[in-house]
């Protein structure tokens, strides 16, 4: 009984929590400056704009989709949005532009995708390189200055000493989880992951529902380009480099399955803090940041071989049937 | 390397102190065709993974030639002569014959590199020595489904084996083409092999094979030479009973009209099909694989709501013309079907018990796609209670259950939506004598709370003995109808 307790613990969803928590207590025992109020503040708030983009990403996978296109999205969102406010239009409109550009690109994701059935990876690909191509061409290369009183609070701000990103952060994965637990919208996503024909066949709109997941995606990459341009008062060409693989990465090691079918915005969530957590560290500990993709590459297998283990899919014949 | 015989002695297998098999003794010898026969779960299948070698017996012994023989796998058993060709194919349609045949030893030299000439020429041999007419280069997948199941075959020899080993080769066959298989199995006990045919078409087995084993529960019933057996005889033998019981058929009085096919026809699949179903009444479609039953289903499914195949003619609802463009809105007009692919069309097979009984119904268990969660998990636990399936949690995956359970999850789907037109295809293929007449007491208990139910099926006796009125399908097109009380299975046949 006791084990089997213990059993689906570790196949449950909580079990990355535990992970992280271990390796919170490890880290802090290892650099006892880890553990301090503001450093674990500040490796909130860096964790936010990325995690926020993850539960996007989350419910893409869930459908057995990719999106490679969320950090040019942000990019281009940011430095639209710094134009906009050169040109004078208050804080509620370009807000307002910002997430109706975040649909937009969620929307030219799902058309292809769910409608014309183009592979997500190609037409995420294009989306990529069509908008970290126009965000150079428009910038030439140099950074836009945001001169607007007031929209620094998104990025900088504080409510009751807690940084504002963290609370977005916060509210996205309650968010995030509502919408995957308790709306019917999380249970179509999960059954068109799992088996695209077999929700069809029981009146789910695929179509629709794939679309969904894009849009969903779309507007955490509004949330972030909102964060992070308010952060740096600027946006810049390089906004959101690297931002799709740092999310995909905190879905994987979260548990999710890259096959579709499974979605765990808590484990996203860990997955997120985890390669933030190790990150900090390795600045603490003054290492070479040039390894920091290194290391994240290790995690990356080392969630892989985990949840293989967990599975029992390494010593389980998958084509025995 | 085996050559004349093959024999089992004294097989016993168990799994978790379930005997599968019981004492099971037999001998096999060249030239001769041996039916396996018994219900599901009798022990055929177990027995035949033993002798190819996926399972390994407790006790007993597999003697080659009157020597004793060790397979650890079926790789083991290859080398040693058998050769199995299972029900589901495993065959790669986008590579031509020729590399089908030989995938796994496509080179004859160590450095992998391949003499296509040399390929081609043996692959012709092999399928002239059985005189298959099939062009070496042609792409598996663009050949009819018959052929790829003779492929199959001739990969199987490829191996230079001496016994083969054939799982249901004709059940994804129309007649026709299942003759064409047939032709090529007699072809193979011309040539001295030893041919072990499994299938559950009861009049195929006694045509082709020369002696028949059958099984019951584990344990081998006996062996019979072919010309001794009648069907009927042979049935009785299988099901170890008078067969009276197999089909608790209730009666109720004829109501009004629920349903109504006016000339529907898909393009290609089926042609002119006109029918009515009404209150109280099961209404039976016969027709072999390939019939078109399927499409018919689908058809009112909303499947072809698209017009892909094309689609014409008029079906009539609550004698309303109904329009039906997807699943979606076939479900809305509440028509439910527990389709042939249970699998890929039935469940969602990775999700839990509990998600699957509530997927057609979440709109109904939610209001502005917030999900009563109350609700559902009242809904799905009255389903499982009521449909009495067998599971240890709710959570469960559907993939866990029994082929039986899951069927029961698939028409708890349905019931759960409140579905008014419940058309069942192949609804008790794969699943165990007792589980088929639990199912068939709920489709009875359909009939009499109202609800319209079509079965469909490719087991004539099925098909006739569940319904009130039965239409015939051939080819996609109605060659008969009949009253079902009032016909004898033998005149149907003619029709197929």
């Amino acid at each position: 009984m006791k084990q089997q307790t213990l059993k689906k613990l570790i196949s449950s969803e909580v079990a990355i929590l535990l992970v992280l928590l271990l390796l919170c207590v490890v880290v802090s025992i290892i650099t006892p400056s880890f553990a301090t109020p503001t450093n674990i503040l500040n490796l909130l708030q860096r964790t936010a704009s990325t995690g926020v983009v993850a539960i996007g990403m989350t419910f893409v996978i869930a459908t057995s989709g990719i999106d490679l296109s969320v950090g040019g999205q942000v990019t281009l969102i940011g430095i639209l949005a710094a134009y906009a406010f050169e040109s004078g239009m208050s804080i509620p409109v370009v807000v307002l532009m910002i997430f109706a550009l975040g649909i937009a690109f969620g929307a030219f994701n799902g058309l292809f995708i769910a409608k014309l059935k183009f592979p997500a990876f190609m037409v995420t690909l294009s989306l990529q390189l069509i908008t970290y191509g126009f965000s150079l061409y428009l910038t030439t290369g140099r950074s836009i200055l945001i001169n607007c009183e007031g929209y620094d609070f998104w990025g900088l701000g504080r409510v009751a000493g807690i940084p504002v990103p963290i609370i977005i952060f916060i509210v996205v994965t309650v968010l995030g989880l509502v919408i995957m637990k308790k709306f019917t919208i999380g249970r179509k996503i999960l059954a068109v992951g799992s088996n695209e024909k077999g929700a069809w066949y029981a009146g789910i709109n695929v179509v629709k529902t794939t679309f969904i997941a894009y849009i969903i995606a779309g507007i955490t990459a509004s949330i972030t380009a909102i964060i992070l341009s308010s952060k740096l008062m600027s946006a810049t060409p390089t906004l959101g480099d690297n931002l799709e693989l740092d999310a995909i990465a905190a879905v994987v090691i979260g548990g999710t399955s890259l096959s579709g079918g499974s979605g765990f915005i808590i484990g996203t969530v860990a997955g997120s803090l985890i390669i933030e957590v190790i990150t900090n560290w390795m600045t603490l500990e003054s290492i070479d940041p040039f390894l920091r993709d290194v290391v994240k590459g290790a995690i990356i297998l080392l969630a892989l071989l985990i949840d293989n283990i967990r599975r029992g899919k390494l010593t389980k014949n998958d084509f025995a049937g | 390397m085996i050559q004349e015989s093959l024999e089992l002695r004294g097989i016993c297998k168990s799994f978790g102190g379930i005997h599968a098999l019981q004492d099971i003794n037999f001998k096999m010898t060249a030239g001769r065709i041996y039916g396996l026969a018994g219900e599901n779960g009798a022990g055929k299948s177990t027995t035949m993974k033993i002798i190819n070698g996926a399972y390994q017996p407790d006790e007993g012994e597999i003697l080659l030639d009157g020597i004793p023989a060790h397979f650890a796998s079926p790789l083991d058993a290859q080398r040693a002569g058998i050769g199995m060709v299972y029900q589901e194919l495993n065959m790669l349609p986008d590579l031509n014959v020729a590399e089908n045949i030989f995938i796994s030893h496509l080179s004859d030299n160590r450095g992998g590199y391949i003499n296509w000439d040399r390929l081609h020429k043996r692959a012709h041999d092999l399928l002239r020595l059985l005189e298959i007419d099939v062009d070496t280069h042609a792409k598996l997948g663009n050949l009819r489904v018959a052929y790829q199941q003779l492929i199959a075959i001739v990969r199987a020899l490829s191996y230079d084996c001496k016994v083969i080993i054939l799982d249901e080769p004709t059940s994804a066959l129309t007649d026709k083409d299942g003759k064409q298989v047939i032709k090529t199995v007699r072809k193979l006990k011309e040539l001295g092999y030893i041919v072990i045919y499994i299938s559950h078409k009861l009049q195929e087995v006694l045509d082709v094979t020369d002696e028949i084993i059958v099984f019951r529960n584990g344990v081998k019933i006996g062996d019979y030479e072919t010309g001794t057996l009648t069907e009927p005889a042979l049935a009785e033998l299988i099901a170890g009973r008078k067969l009276e019981t197999k089909f608790p058929k209730k009666k109720f009085s004829r109501g009004e009209e629920l349903l109504r096919f006016e000339h529907v026809s898909v393009e290609g699949r089926v042609n002119d099909v006109s029918f009515s179903l009404h209150k109280g009444e099961i209404l039976g479609i016969a027709g072999l694989l390939g019939a078109g039953k399927t499409e018919v289903a689908k058809a009112l499914f909303g499947v072809f709501g698209r017009g892909h195949p094309k689609f014409s003619g008029d079906i009539y609802l609550h004698g309303k013309k109904l329009k039906c463009r997807s699943p979606g809105e076939a479900i809305r007009s509440k028509i439910g079907l527990v389709p042939e692919d249970r699998a890929q069309e039935g469940l969602i097979t990775s999700m839990s018990i509990y998600d699957n009984i509530l997927m057609v119904s979440l709109g109904k268990i939610s209001r502005f796609g917030w999900m009563n969660v109350k609700k559902g998990r009242k809904t799905a636990d009255e389903m499982v209670r009521k449909l009495e399936i067998k599971c240890g949690r709710i959570e469960q995956p559907v993939n866990d259950l029994s082929g039986g359970n899951q069927q029961k999850v698939v028409l708890a789907k349905w019931m759960a939506m409140g579905a008014e037109i419940i058309v069942f295809d192949e609804p008790t293929r794969g699943i165990d004598v007792g589980a088929k007449v639990a199912f068939y007491e709920l489709m009875n208990d359909l009939v009499e709370s109202g609800v319209g139910v079509i079965i469909m099926s490719s087991e004539l006796e099925e098909v006739k003995s569940m319904s009130d009125s039965l239409v015939v399908l051939r080819e996609g097109q109605i060659s008969a109808t009949f009253d079902s009380d009032q016909v004898q299975l033998p005149d149907i046949q003619e029709y197929l």
